[in-house]
């Protein structure tokens, strides 16, 4: 099963992505940030990550930064979403695979999901 | 994403929300029960479903549905077809008793994405909150649903009755907007009205507006000078050009303007009985193709006035069958202030009307606003005609017949108005004798001297005091 590592401080955001994940078929973990996040990596080893911007304690650049130095999750793609400008969020821009303006679609998350999968770990 | 707007299809409501709802946004409506909370909901459904969105309406009553469809039926929104391809309504009744806020919420959601709905009602958020355990459990519930629509794009309405004191409840804080309906005794008449408590994303015009239930439905009537303020861009430049002719022999040569200035407003003032009718059916009596005339009245009816002005050799009746005049008539009283100033201004847009006689000042006096939003109002509703070109006519009622002032208050009627003519009547020697005088117009000097409004067979002509006109008829 697909895992998916959901990086969110807004708990009903979470809930509610956790929610429609798995009713897709993904196995689901949460992070509240970018420091918790980088703790729970190398027990749920996910195959992607959707993580939020601006979060308390370490930001979701910052953990996609350091998530890319590791050599065992460096390449585990990332969907970096936030509310915020986008120009702030793409100080960090080489370390995401892609980018979704809050609030975004379900759809739209879904085919990017889709597509950054590989075709073998698709659901 | 970009917020997106969706219109409600409730007349007078997206104008207020300047565009509509916005789209995936938890909008709250409240209101004492019978303020029209599920009227207004629904309407909005059958609007969304008429543009081939799917919609679903849940409640949390135990009953079929049955009943409320019945009281819908009536109104011309209503299409029996709609049901349940594009509107579908179920009850969460037990998803409530069995499962409480969670279950609620699944069942929404499992509604939202199984039928991919646009918008979503839940009507009776009420017996959420009393089986929430507090209010944080609420706001928990709230902000799930609110994280849901978003993810989603499906706008949500919940309907909540207001109880005694009104007091603000967990939600109000956490939706997207506040819609509060409420209907109130003002004497003997019933006054619904509709605020925009809280609208993010957006300005709206603030304040309290009318709102009306009719066979179509409800319709809101935005305040006119709320609306007017919210956008500058209304209160335009007035359109110039040569000054309107009166119609009355002798009137335009009173004024350098010659006749009443484009796009003027004239506050007629005089007691009953003075000539102030027909002073503006000479005016509307000079309708062309192109100067469009309408006569706005409350008292006499369009038939009567045609009788007069034939009576005085102004064919209106020929005017009237060519579409080059219209007769809006309206019960005294019964209509409120906004919903005249829509029916007035809605009515001269149509027909790009020149010559507009509001006859008389009355009937917006007489309604329950009146007296709060007067001056406000007058101006609004004055930089509207002029904005729109129209040259109006207002008669104004005066009490004592041999006084030139206007009533008191005045509710600023003299201060708005670009143009002033007072009239009066005066015995001398046993003859009762009509006088006119201007008191101002518009960019123009004018002649201040009283003069003397003589009725002929012919209508009415004004002549110089001076003027031995015994050879003409009094009628």
């Amino acid at each position: 099963m697909v895992k998916v590592l959901i990086v969110e401080d807004e708990h009903s955001q979470a809930e509610v992505l956790t929610m429609l994940l798995r009713l897709e078929g993904f196995d689901v973990a949460v992070a509240v940030n970018g420091h918790d996040a980088l703790t729970q990596l190398d027990d749920v080893r996910p195959d992607l990550i959707v993580t939020d911007y601006m979060m308390p304690e370490m930001n979701g650049g910052e953990m996609a930064r350091q998530i890319r130095a590791r050599p065992l999750h460096g390449r585990i793609p990332i969907i970096m979403t936030s509310a915020t400008d986008a120009r702030q969020v793409e100080q960090h821009g080489a370390y995401y695979d892609a980018f979704l303006r809050k609030p975004y679609l379900w759809d739209d998350l879904f085919v990017i999901i889709k597509r950054l999968l590989p075709s073998s770990r698709q659901q | 994403m970009t917020l997106i707007r969706m219109q409600t299809g409730i007349s007078g409501l997206d104008e207020i929300l300047h565009g509509g709802l916005m789209k995936a946004g938890v909008y709250l409506v409240r209101g004492e029960p019978g303020s029209g909370k599920t009227i207004f909901a629904n309407q909005i459904c059958f609007c969304r479903a008429a543009t081939g969105a799917k919609v679903s309406y849940v409640t949390l009553l135990a009953e079929s549905h049955g009943r409320m469809l019945e009281h819908l039926a009536p109104f011309s929104f209503y299409r029996e077809d709609a049901i349940p391809s594009e509107i579908y309504y179920v009850s969460a009744f037990h998803a409530l008793t069995d499962g409480g806020l969670v279950g609620v919420t699944t069942f929404l959601q499992s509604e939202v994405r199984t039928r991919n709905v646009e918008l979503l009602v839940l009507d009776g958020l009420v017996s959420v909150s009393d089986a929430a355990s507090s209010g944080q459990e609420l706001k928990l519930f709230v902000a799930e649903l609110q994280a849901y629509s978003a993810l989603m794009g499906c706008t949500i309405l919940l309907l909540n009755s207001v109880g005694v004191g009104d007091k603000v409840t967990p939600e109000q804080t956490m939706v997207d907007g506040i819609f509060r309906l409420r209907h109130e005794l003002s004497g003997a008449r019933h006054e619904r009205s509709l605020e925009v408590v809280k609208f993010r994303g957006s300005s709206v015009v603030g304040g309290t507006h009318t709102l009306r239930f009719s066979d179509d439905g409800i319709a809101i009537y935005p305040r006119l000078e709320a609306c007017q303020s919210a956008d500058s861009s209304k209160i335009g430049p007035v359109p110039r050009g040569p000054a309107l002719a009166t119609g009355v022999p002798g009137l335009d040569e009173l004024s350098e303007a010659r006749g009443y200035p484009q796009a003027s407003v004239t506050a007629l003032s005089g007691a009953p009985g003075t000539g102030k009718t027909l002073l503006g059916l000479h005016f509307l009596g000079l309708a062309t193709p192109e100067e469009r005339a309408l006569h706005f009245g409350f008292y006499e009816s369009p038939a009567l006035l045609i009788e007069v002005a034939t009576n005085f050799g102004i064919d209106l009746e020929t005017l009237r069958r060519a579409g080059t005049l219209e007769f809006i008539w309206q019960p005294y009283g019964a209509l409120h202030l906004d919903e005249l100033s829509q029916r007035l201004l809605s009515a001269v847009k149509r027909a790009q009307c020149k010559r507009v006689f509001i006859d008389g000042f009355g009937g917006f006096l007489s309604t329950p606003a009146f007296e709060e939003r007067s001056t406000a109002f007058l101006g609004a509703l004055c930089n509207e005609l002029r904005r729109l070109g129209a040259t109006t006519l207002i008669a104004v009622e005066t009490q004592d017949p041999n006084a030139f002032v206007l009533p008191m208050p005045t509710h600023g009627i003299s201060g708005v108005a670009d143009n002033v003519v007072r009239l009066r009547t005066e015995e001398t020697q046993g003859v009762v004798r009509r006088r006119l005088s201007l008191g101002k117009v518009r960019g123009s000097r004018i002649e201040t001297a009283l003069r003397e409004l003589k009725l002929t067979g012919a209508g009415l002509r004004v002549v110089d005091d001076a003027t031995n006109d015994d050879d003409l008829a009094e009628d």
